[in-house]
């Protein structure tokens, strides 16, 4: 009874978890004592129902993702090959050799390379007007 | 905008036809290319500041971060709840990771429409999955009153937000943030035209004083709840307050102080509170509500020191608490207790996992490097400039922020293992990757801080 | 043949999300070519073409 307990504890359904205090008490018979002690816990196990054993016993290269012990290493393997060297890798490579983000540094450059010009020239820094204000032609006002 | 969209949009009837057996398998690969697929707004080579603009959709250098962390959140919600929907019938573990999704989408849709009101449609479509996630698979029967708490609080404080967009669109003829900028004269502007402009975020960020829902809905919340609300739902309350700022921008000069002064105020009770906190979420819960203050307070003063602040903020407090809220719900698994007492001692049992608790604990104190620092910074910064007083509220917040960090770090991993603590079940590898599918990210930031810092409007 | 076949069966809700980048990219370029008619037209900001020149942008 008290093995089956102490299971509950590892992997109880959600709906069934109560305050926190009900697992206080719980004491738990060292599951690696010997092959004697495992045998004596395997009866108990057909019993068990809807309740759940330690992943780590029926499959101990368990890796968290899924409970057939196949399906585990291959959703494994895929979750760190998108998760890690695509999304990761890639995309870190990606994000580190992006042109100039926003444009600001192309921004400062050309601004350093008008303002040696524009001293060379004798010309002001900056003109009042962005756009050449001849160039401009305004539609007739009576547009509305 | 629409090749991130469609694909997400195509990820339901995935979820709902592929089989049983392979459930979780192609939504998380195909939500990680997604993720991956995001990337490429980075892209960002035009000066006028809007990328990829679509009729009503576009990104910027504001908007591009949070939608990138968006999508990166998706397959960490799904690894990470993988365990605990293990029980759940078919149907229910199909309709969770559809509720992710739709959230997902509604998002993506919400950070980058250009058109107000449509934001505003997404700000509040975001509420339905997240209630029924909080509502339904809440640990305990608080979860009820959770979701209310939830649900009211963020209803009530938008409405006034619609009526004022009504109210812009009647004197404007427009609500589109692409002319944002050139509103504000058309508009009367009132007092109580900003309250309503800004309560919705303000209760959404959440300011303290309004924070009540937040702590709630994180402790009660399963974890992909947890996640999602603390890593992009609040920061909708930032994102909006920066784009509202530019329409109501000449009146806020005096309508500020109050609020930014209660920001700080709450920056220094959250820590406070924090520091007597038995209970592990609820803590983590209050941290956030703490580091959000201090955006309320950047995003405030309307300068681009504090916009560029309150963003970097935002994305590394994103990670940050996601993967705190992921450690506390790994122990909560092990242990089936958020008591902080119960569950002392662990760097015993898993010592992996003490690096994980110890690293995130140093992010959210804000070690040097990383960009939570930055934000810190950079905002601390902005408010000694707007007035020398709030140093004091600054630096006494930031200290205090130190001491429940390492509170809580010691609480749950130094000291000996209490007794009742007998079988624990090891950490497996889907935990550790999920952490690590936090942490990396933060520590690539510090790498190109560039991406998220340039916004300055 | 049979392979295929069983392929198809077994994996086809794979076309999904691909389908789904397609189709969002198709409608991503749509979106631009009806923005294209904007361009250029700006009477501020217009400027003549270059001979040899059909559109501003490219």
């Amino acid at each position: 009874m008290l093995t089956r307990l102490s299971r509950f504890g590892l992997s109880l359904p959600r709906t069934l978890v109560g305050p926190p205090a009900r697992f206080v008490s719980q004491s738990k018979p060292n599951e690696n004592v010997g092959s004697t002690a495992m045998t004596e816990l395997r009866p108990g196990q057909p019993m068990t129902g809807h309740e759940e054993v330690s992943e780590y016993t029926k499959n101990p290269d368990y890796y968290g993702f899924s409970s057939d012990p196949d399906v585990d290493k291959s959703n494994m393997k895929l979750a760190f090959f998108f998760g890690v060297s695509m999304a990761l890798v890639l995309g870190s490579t990606f994000v580190a050799y992006i042109p100039d983000y926003g444009m600001r540094e192309w921004a400062r450059r050309e601004a350093e390379r008008l303002i040696v010009q524009r001293e060379k020239a004798g010309l002001p820094l900056m003109d009042e007007n962005y756009y050449d204000p001849s160039k401009i032609i305004l539609p007739p006002p009576k547009e509305e | 905008m629409m090749k991130i969209l469609t694909p997400t949009l195509m990820l339901i009837p995935l979820t709902w036809l592929s089989s049983f057996s392979h459930l979780w398998r192609p939504t998380l690969s195909y939500s990680f290319i997604i993720s991956t697929l995001s990337l490429t707004w980075i892209k960002n080579m035009s000066e006028t500041g809007w990328t990829s603009l679509g009729l009503y959709m576009a990104t910027d250098t504001l908007s591009t971060p949070l939608i990138i962390l968006t999508c990166w959140l998706l397959p960490l919600m799904i690894l990470a709840s993988q365990d605990h929907m293990k029980t759940e019938s078919q149907t229910r573990q199909r309709l969770y990771i559809t509720l992710l999704i739709f959230l997902q989408l509604f998002l993506i849709s919400a950070f980058s429409s250009t058109e107000l009101i449509m934001f505003y449609i997404m700000f509040e479509a975001t509420l339905i999955p997240t209630l029924m996630i909080i509502t339904r698979w809440g640990n305990q029967l608080e979860r009820l009153s959770a979701g209310t708490y939830l649900l009211f609080y963020t209803l009530i404080s938008s409405l006034p937000l619609l009526v004022a967009l009504l109210m812009i669109q009647t004197n404007t003829g427009s609500l589109s943030l692409t002319s944002a900028q050139f509103y504000f004269s058309l508009i009367p502007q009132h007092n109580f035209l900003w309250l309503a402009c800004f309560l919705a975020f303000l209760v959404k960020m959440p300011l303290y004083g309004l924070h009540l829902w937040l702590p709630k809905a994180h402790v009660e919340a399963p974890i992909a709840g947890s996640m999602i609300l603390a890593a992009v739902l609040l920061k909708l309350g930032g994102y909006g307050m920066t784009r509202i700022s530019t329409i109501v921008d000449p009146i806020s000069k005096n309508m500020t102080y109050p609020f930014i002064t209660l920001a700080l105020w709450g920056v220094i009770m959250t820590g406070l509170v924090c520091l007597q906190q038995m209970d592990l979420k609820s803590l983590i819960a209050y941290s956030s509500v703490g580091h959000m203050g201090l955006v309320v307070g950047g995003v405030l003063t309307q300068t681009s020191w504090g916009y560029s602040g309150a963003l970097i903020l935002m994305i590394a407090h994103g990670l940050t608490s996601s993967a705190l809220f992921c450690l506390a719900n790994i122990n909560y698994e092990r242990t089936h207790s958020r008591i902080m007492y119960l569950t002392r001692g662990l760097q015993i049992i898993f010592p992996l996992m003490a690096i994980w608790w110890l690293s995130f604990t140093l992010a959210n104190l804000a070690l040097p490097p990383l960009p939570n620092m930055m934000g810190e910074l950079t905002i601390i910064v902005c408010m000694f400039n707007w007035s020398w007083w709030t140093i004091i509220f600054t630096g006494l917040g930031t200290l205090i922020t130190a001491a429940y960090s390492l509170h809580m770090f010691t609480t749950t991993q130094r000291g000996a293992l209490p007794p009742h603590i007998t079988s624990l079940t090891p950490m497996n590898i889907k935990e550790h990757l999920l952490i690590i599918l936090h942490l990396l990210p933060l520590l690539l930031l510090i790498l190109k801080p560039e991406i998220i810092t340039c916004w300055s409007s | 043949m049979v392979n295929f076949a069983a392929l198809v069966r077994d994996h086809w809700v794979h076309i999904f999300v691909p389908m789904g980048f397609v189709v969002g990219y198709y409608l991503d370029r749509l979106q631009d070519q009806k923005l294209t008619a904007y361009r250029n037209k700006s009477v501020l900001y217009a400027r003549e073409l270059k001979p040899g020149e059909e559109v501003t942008w490219k």
